[in-house]
């Protein structure tokens, strides 16, 4: 049996990963395996969207798929398995961020963290030690500046945000991942985008 | 005009996912109102921004170190060493083997009750009885083996036990049932739980609820003897009880008790007049004495109090 390890988009994919599981409970031990390659970066990049730090959404990735092979005998394929997989990742992200917050409190100020203002955060001028020319810095702080904006957004709408803008899902799937209505999912994402918005209108180099 | 309503068309232009009478609402309201088109632009712009991240790539390590951990994980019970599809069938081949177990237990049990002699005519298993007043509590049996014998009770009944007289003697009385020392009953119901069929194949069409035929269905049914002994050396009594009904190639139903005994056993009838005869070496022997014309099945049931 040839199995790819690289992500495979469309429907293919999910009749793929229903075999795969189904494999992983009759005792495949490299059935999970080409599980975690195909589906690792996407629930790294909406780990990491959510966390804002790369270390810890590896970590958080970890623990994403070891509470999912933990589970596979509780799947029962009521929504697809990347769908059901992003649920465990958004919830072992949220509980890392209720305590990643309490560590943060704690922590020293940081020169290159955005400053949280009245108005927004603010962000001080990016690290002077990276190369390059002018404009990869310019292109570099915004970056810094959109990402610094995303992480302001409380983490409701900012997983919403992350879910439709950066990981391009349905409604329809972030209804059955956040357990809310569309209409919910709509109200937030615009929102949502408008705090980048303001965000970035308040920070140093503006939108 | 207030401009709130339109905050999510816009949002939902952008993603267009607006359906076409609010697409039409919208684009209405964006000709009258410049507040607007500008939001719809810097929204735009940050949506290009946001979209400007892209993806990160995950470490080259990562999914070695995640599998590392699930192969550290301890094996969940029952789902690696078990497949799913086959639990099905190894849980009926469980419950199947605990029935049969419990149905080869029962056909090889000690005699029955009272109650089940009376009120249901012959289940071929039952739990075994207490048998003296204050002796030994009964134990009910396990529940498979209660289960079956409810099932079992359903069954038409079989071939009709005829048990002998009991034996008149006040001693007699040791044989009651459940601390009913002296009811008439009692030897008939320990005769008729023994209920031994001739041979094991007579048994299961017993339980399998098939008639017996009436033509000799007296000599296929065991006959339970009850007999009271009373031992001229009671201290070797139980011992030599049961060397004697071993001679006779005797199967021991049930063990004595320590103080006050009752034994039964089933024992070939051709070995019957032998060991009768030898038991009246032990002491006074009263119970029946079967004629040995007549016709008798291959074993009887011998219960025997001292």
């Amino acid at each position: 049996m040839t199995r790819s390890n690289d992500p495979k988009p469309g429907l293919g994919e999910e009749g793929d990963d229903g075999e795969l599981v189904a494999a992983c409970r009759n005792g495949d031990p490299d059935a999970f395996g080409v599980l975690v390659r195909r589906h690792q970066k996407t629930m790294l990049n909406l780990v990491y969207r959510m966390v804002g730090d790369f270390e810890e959404a590896c970590e958080v990735v970890q623990d994403t798929f070891l509470a999912a092979h933990r589970g596979l005998a509780g799947f029962r394929g009521e929504a697809r398995f990347s769908t059901w997989l992003a649920a465990i990742a958004l919830n072992q992200a949220r509980n890392r961020l209720v305590r990643l917050k309490s560590r943060r409190r704690n922590e020293a100020f940081s020169l290159d963290a955005p400053i949280a203002t009245a108005q927004g955060p603010v962000f001080p001028d990016p690290p002077s030690q990276a190369p390059g020319p002018l404009e990869l810095l310019e292109r570099q702080a915004l970056r810094t500046r959109v990402e610094g904006c995303v992480q302001a957004l409380p983490a409701a709408f900012r997983e919403v945000l992350v879910l439709r803008d950066l990981q391009e899902r349905t409604y329809e799937e972030i209804c059955v991942l956040l357990k809310v209505r569309e209409g919910t999912v709509k109200s937030r994402l615009s929102r949502a985008r408008e705090g980048v918005r303001d965000c970035l209108k308040h920070a140093r180099g503006g939108l | 005009m207030s401009c709130r309503p339109y905050r999510e068309l816009i949002s939902g232009l952008l993603d267009g996912a607006l359906t076409p009478a609010e697409r039409e609402r919208l684009q209405e309201h964006l000709g009258q109102c410049p507040a607007c088109r500008e939001s719809l632009e810097e929204l735009r712009l940050t949506l290009e921004r946001i979209k400007a991240l892209g993806p990160v790539e995950p470490p080259p390590w990562l999914a070695e170190k995640i599998l590392a951990r699930v192969r550290a994980q301890p094996p969940v019970a029952g789902r690696r060493l078990l497949p799913l599809a086959l639990r099905p069938v190894l849980l009926a081949a469980c419950l199947l083997l605990v029935c049969l177990t419990g149905y080869r237990l029962m056909r090889v049990s000690g005699p029955p009750s009272s109650q089940a002699a009376t009120a249901q005519p012959a289940p071929p298993v039952a739990p075994p009885p207490v048998l003296t007043a204050g002796q030994t509590p009964f134990t009910p049996p396990p529940p498979g083996r209660r289960r079956a014998a409810k099932d079992l009770a359903t069954l038409p009944p079989v071939a009709s036990f005829t048990p002998e007289e009991p034996p008149q003697a006040p001693g007699a009385g040791t044989l009651g049932v459940q601390g009913q020392a002296g009811a008439p009953s009692k030897t008939l119901v320990l005769g008729s739980r023994a209920g031994v069929p001739a041979a094991p194949s007579a048994a299961r069409s017993q339980a399998l609820g098939m008639r017996a035929e009436e033509d000799g269905a007296a000599a296929r049914t065991a006959r339970a003897l009850a007999f009271r002994l009373a031992p001229r050396d009671p201290q070797r009594a139980r011992a030599q009880v049961e060397v004697a009904l071993r001679g006779a190639g005797a199967t021991l139903l049930t063990a004595p008790t320590p103080d006050r005994a009752v034994l039964s056993a089933r024992v070939p009838s051709a070995a019957l007049p032998a060991l009768l005869r030898q038991l009246e070496t032990l002491g006074t022997l009263q119970g029946p004495r079967p004629d040995p014309a007549a016709p008798m099945a291959e074993e009887v049931v011998v219960v025997l109090a001292w």
